[in-house]
């Protein structure tokens, strides 16, 4: 099979977006990096149908998503008992107080900050979420309200913890 | 939607813009391990099912990681403070009057200037940047200024006897501050449309502005109109400027070619072809090779070496940031010049990454600044 020269120009328009939203899903620039690349890999697997009867672009962001849960499912798994992430911050944000949020949401189940995520930076409806994770409407709903709920709480008491 | 979804909202945005830019061999790279991995699935296809799923899991774990530049062994690194004790001062978590230290964003003498951040304080909901200024003798903690209207950006500019910042209105227009570090009433200095800026310097008794859309301006500390010292530019450390492309789905180039506004000296930056995402400060440059490896370089392209950080750029001339190696994701600062690490938590610096000599930071609830110019 020769190189897909459609496949290329997709990758080379929508890479640095595909980035972006890998970098809001996991939160570090490797991860991000990991989604990005392993879910293009599988998209370039199924080019010829993704392209003929899906949008590829939603094709890639459903599969970050999805890796996103998955391996989230995989690090319960190993560490069952673990501690909380580790509260870090490697980059500038423009405002003190999404920097606030953006440390709080590492704090997040990956399935809590994954809903965040296609709600606010997606702008997905509910009802999309929940299709996309395969779950009911009021499951997102229940996730969103409480990864909402623990962002509030941690924020305001953190502030001189974790903003400094 | 409320004030903490459009924090959060606001947020997301925000930090999208500084994830890591895909490397123009993206396209290539997926190509490859495509390639690779259907060539595997055939090739083991014969093997025993036990052993190509477990082969299976393992590469492609392993496959998916982008490369990076990581040493095989683990190593025990130290906090920074106990690799850099003197370059390391604590500060107060709050000041006297309870609010919360947020960053420092200077020096006077042996003060540190702090600043505060803003709270709504309803609701969990945050508001605006800076609240007010400090400055801290290693003891006590004395106001300098607070901070009228929304303070943007987190860029605190000192020097000259003065802190300087900015407020802005609308999309466009900012309101640039001053205080005498003595203390005293903040006054405007001016008001213009210059839209968000990248950079923030006091020189002298000038307030230098650096647009993000690209032109370096000043204004006197005394007040007036902004005068436009270099079009199209950005201001790398004073007396320097130099070009900043950043074009989306472009390989980037900070500071190849620079120009001291006050002597007109220039200086352009060897960048070989096939190179990518130069990004240069008054000394070194980093980038990628044509085969996608980190290097970072004397701007003249001697010297160059593999590049072992996680961010691109080089802060105080010498210092990256880079990954506890095998941590996959907890920071160490390191000193280029002596290869030495010493591992960080979140950091603020007080100026732009390039001219950062100030990181605050926190450690296990102790919240401290490193000086990176006291580091030998």
């Amino acid at each position: 099979m020769e190189a897909d020269p459609q496949f290329a120009e997709f990758v080379a328009e929508r890479g640095d977006a595909l980035l972006r939203y890998g970098y809001v899903l996991a939160g570090n620039p490797h991860d991000a990096a990991d989604l990005a690349q392993e879910a293009l890999v599988r998209l370039r697997g199924s080019w010829t149908k993704v392209r003929r009867k899906d949008n590829p672009e939603g094709y890639v962001r459903t599969t970050m998503a999805r890796l996103h849960m998955n391996a989230w499912r995989r690090l319960r798994r190993e560490h069952l008992s673990a501690d909380l992430p580790e509260r870090e911050h490697h980059d500038l944000l423009p405002d003190g107080h999404e920097q606030a949020v953006w440390q709080a949401l590492a704090g997040l189940p990956r399935k809590q900050r994954a809903v965040l995520v296609l709600r606010y930076y997606e702008q997905l409806t509910d009802a999309e979420i929940a299709k996309l994770f395969g779950v009911s409407t009021g499951t997102v709903r229940s996730q969103a309200s409480r990864a909402l709920a623990k962002l509030r709480a941690t924020i305001p008491e953190s502030a001189l913890g974790r903003v400094l | 939607m409320n004030e903490l979804e459009e924090t959060l909202r606001a947020a997301l945005g925000h930090a999208a813009e500084l994830a890591p830019r895909p490397e123009s061999s993206l396209g290539a790279e997926v190509e490859t391990r495509f390639r690779r991995r259907r060539h595997r699935r055939h090739a083991l296809a014969a093997a025993a099912a036990v052993v190509v799923l477990a082969a299976g899991v393992t590469y492609a774990a392993r496959d998916a990681r982008p490369l990076t530049v990581r040493p095989a062994t683990p190593a025990g690194i130290q906090p920074a403070g106990k690799v850099w004790p003197q370059a390391i001062r604590r500060i107060p978590q709050t000041t006297p009057d309870g609010k919360q230290v947020f960053q420092t964003v200077g020096t006077d003498g042996e003060d540190l200037i702090l600043t505060t951040l803003r709270e709504a304080g309803k609701a969990g909901g945050y508001i605006g940047g800076a609240d007010a200024i400090y400055a801290y003798d290693g003891s006590t903690t004395r106001l300098i200024s607070r901070v009228p209207g929304r303070e943007v950006g987190q860029r605190v500019a000192v020097g000259d006897g003065h802190v300087a910042w900015i407020t802005m209105s609308g999309r466009d227009t900012i309101t640039v501050w001053a205080a005498p570090l003595s203390g005293g009433t903040a006054a405007a200095v001016t008001t213009a449309k210059l839209g968000e800026l990248d950079d923030l310097a006091i020189v002298g008794e000038r307030i230098v502005l650096s647009r993000w859309k690209g032109g370096v301006y000043s204004v006197p500390l005394s007040g007036g109109d902004p005068t436009l010292i270099a079009t199209g530019m950005h201001l790398l450390s004073w007396p320097w400027v130099g070009t900043r492309t950043n074009t989306k789905g472009k390989p980037f180039e900070y500071f190849t070619r620079i120009r001291n506004v006050e002597t007109g000296d220039t200086d352009n930056a060897l960048v070989r072809q096939g190179e990518k995402d130069l990004d240069c400060g008054l000394t070194l440059c980093t980038g990628k090779d044509s085969r996608g490896n980190s290097f970072y370089r004397k701007r003249d392209g001697s010297q160059q070496r593999p590049h072992p950080a996680w961010d691109s750029t080089i802060m105080w001339g010498r210092f990256a940031v880079a990954e506890v190696p095998g941590s996959h994701n907890r920071a160490a600062l390191m000193d280029l010049a002596s290869g030495r690490m010493g591992e960080i938590t979140f950091r603020i610096t007080d100026a732009p990454p390039h001219r950062a000599r100030l990181m605050t930071s926190a450690w296990k609830g102790q919240a401290y600044v490193i000086d990176l110019s006291k580091i030998p």
